[in-house]
């Protein structure tokens, strides 16, 4: 190769600017893109029609199984024996999966206790002695669940455990109503299996104590932070956290109704 | 018949500094020109890109469009060449002085030749096309571009040389 062969084979060769690179590939993916919808468009009318038809059923499918779905897991005529019963099952496992904190447990298990009794009482209410079992068995699921709140409240601190019991204890009445509901039913029946289950549950409920109901009412009551569900306690608790007095004497009364040797207690601490 | 659009890509990315190139050393170095004549290339070359046999080479393909394209350019904007903009890019380059001084002395010579010798030689040289590419750039025969070549440095080492010899 002469030098006049090497000056020109080794002429300098320019690149292509980052910036303008950037503005070409744009315009050709923009190209590339506007192809595509041409091509969708040109599709023949049935083809887009088939296509439309598929999604619009896809989608109507998903809504209607999301209908069912909130449907079974919220209703309380979905019980044992009905098809959706095993949706609403799977749908509270999940959801009992996703409670992780103690709290968090505690209204899980009150919730599904709830539903296992509201769930007996509808199936009371039907004629023949088949749901005997399914009754039972639904009565032997609220008390292992109140079992779980019970073990779950005593995990909880002093403060949360407040607020769990007074709601358990709520719960607890209510439950003890169902369980005379579903005892009418099975009077009527003369259903023995399921009337001595009603009884071993009321017993249960009865004799049930939270461990730490009285250690927290030798506290200081200054130092409550109760959770209410009753907005105007909430009111009167922080109004008062400085003064305590107004606070203080709902407390007592409330502590008054409960057992005369706790009262006895408090007063004698509180001097 | 109907190409994935998305295969042209790789041939953009392949080629696109090649054919700036192209450009930049036949307008006269000038930048912005440059640009958007590769722009207008590719582009040009994407919506064509169906009538693109891919059994042949795609070197040859956008090097025919580059050419037509810049001869429809020369017919629309006749303009000069300049040469203060030569030298600003020599200037950037990566060579040694001695080096510049040859580049812009042979190049100012090469802008001066007639069309076909400059065509010619700088698909060689500077593209770095072979004579087939050469001869489907131009559409032309092969064995007219070997001879052409020939033709072209002779003429242009004549008048390097008589430069040296004044």
């Amino acid at each position: 190769m002469d030098k006049l062969d090497k000056i020109l084979s080794s002429m300098p060769k320019a690149k292509f600017s980052r910036q303008v690179d950037i503005k070409v590939k744009f315009k050709l993916y923009r190209l590339i893109f506007l192809e595509k919808l041409k091509s969708f468009n040109a599709l023949p009318a049935y083809k887009m029609a088939l296509a439309y038809k598929g999604l619009a059923f896809i989608l109507a499918v998903t809504a209607i199984f999301s209908a069912t779905s909130i449907y079974a897991y919220a209703s309380n005529d979905i019980i044992p024996g009905t098809p959706l019963y095993p949706l609403k099952i799977a749908i509270e496992k999940i959801e009992q999966k996703i409670a992780i904190t103690s709290t968090a447990k505690i209204d899980n298990y009150e919730k599904i206790s709830n539903r296992r009794l509201q769930e007996a009482v509808n199936l009371s209410q039907q004629e023949n002695k088949i749901v005997s079992e399914k009754i039972n068995k639904n009565i032997d699921t609220n008390i292992a669940n109140n079992q779980k709140i019970k073990n779950s409240i005593n995990k909880l601190s002093d403060s949360e455990a407040v607020a769990a019991i007074l709601q358990a204890k709520k719960r607890d009445q209510k439950e003890l109503e169902s369980l005379n509901k579903i005892a009418d039913f099975a009077k009527n029946r003369n259903d023995e299996a399921v009337l001595q289950k009603v009884n071993e549950a009321r017993e249960i409920i009865n004799h049930q104590e939270y461990k730490q109901d009285e250690e927290i009412k030798y506290q200081d009551i200054k130092t409550f932070d109760l959770q209410s569900d009753n907005d105007e306690n909430n009111n009167i608790n922080n109004k008062n956290k400085e003064t305590g007095s107004t606070y203080k004497k709902e407390k007592i009364d409330k502590i008054k109704s409960s057992s005369e040797e706790n009262l006895l207690l408090y007063n004698n601490n509180s001097d | 018949m109907r190409k994935n659009k998305e295969n042209f890509i790789p041939y953009y990315n392949q080629f696109k500094n090649k054919i700036y190139n192209y450009f930049l050393y036949r307008v006269g170095f000038n930048k912005p020109l440059a640009e958007d004549l590769t722009s207008e290339v590719f582009v040009k070359a994407f919506k064509n890109f169906d009538e693109f046999d891919e059994g042949k080479k795609f070197q040859s393909w956008i090097y025919m469009i580059a050419h037509n394209h810049l001869v429809n350019h020369y017919k629309a904007d006749k303009h000069e060449v300049s040469l203060e903009l030569m030298e600003d890019f020599l200037h950037y380059a990566d060579t040694s002085a001695e080096e510049k001084y040859e580049f812009e002395r042979v190049l100012k010579i090469i802008s001066s030749m007639e069309g076909s010798d400059r065509d010619v030689l700088q698909l060689k040289f500077i593209d770095e096309l072979n004579n087939q590419e050469i001869a489907e750039t131009l559409e032309k025969e092969e064995g007219a571009i070997r001879t052409q070549i020939s033709r072209s440095l002779v003429k242009l080492r004549k008048i390097l040389n008589i430069n040296v010899e004044e």
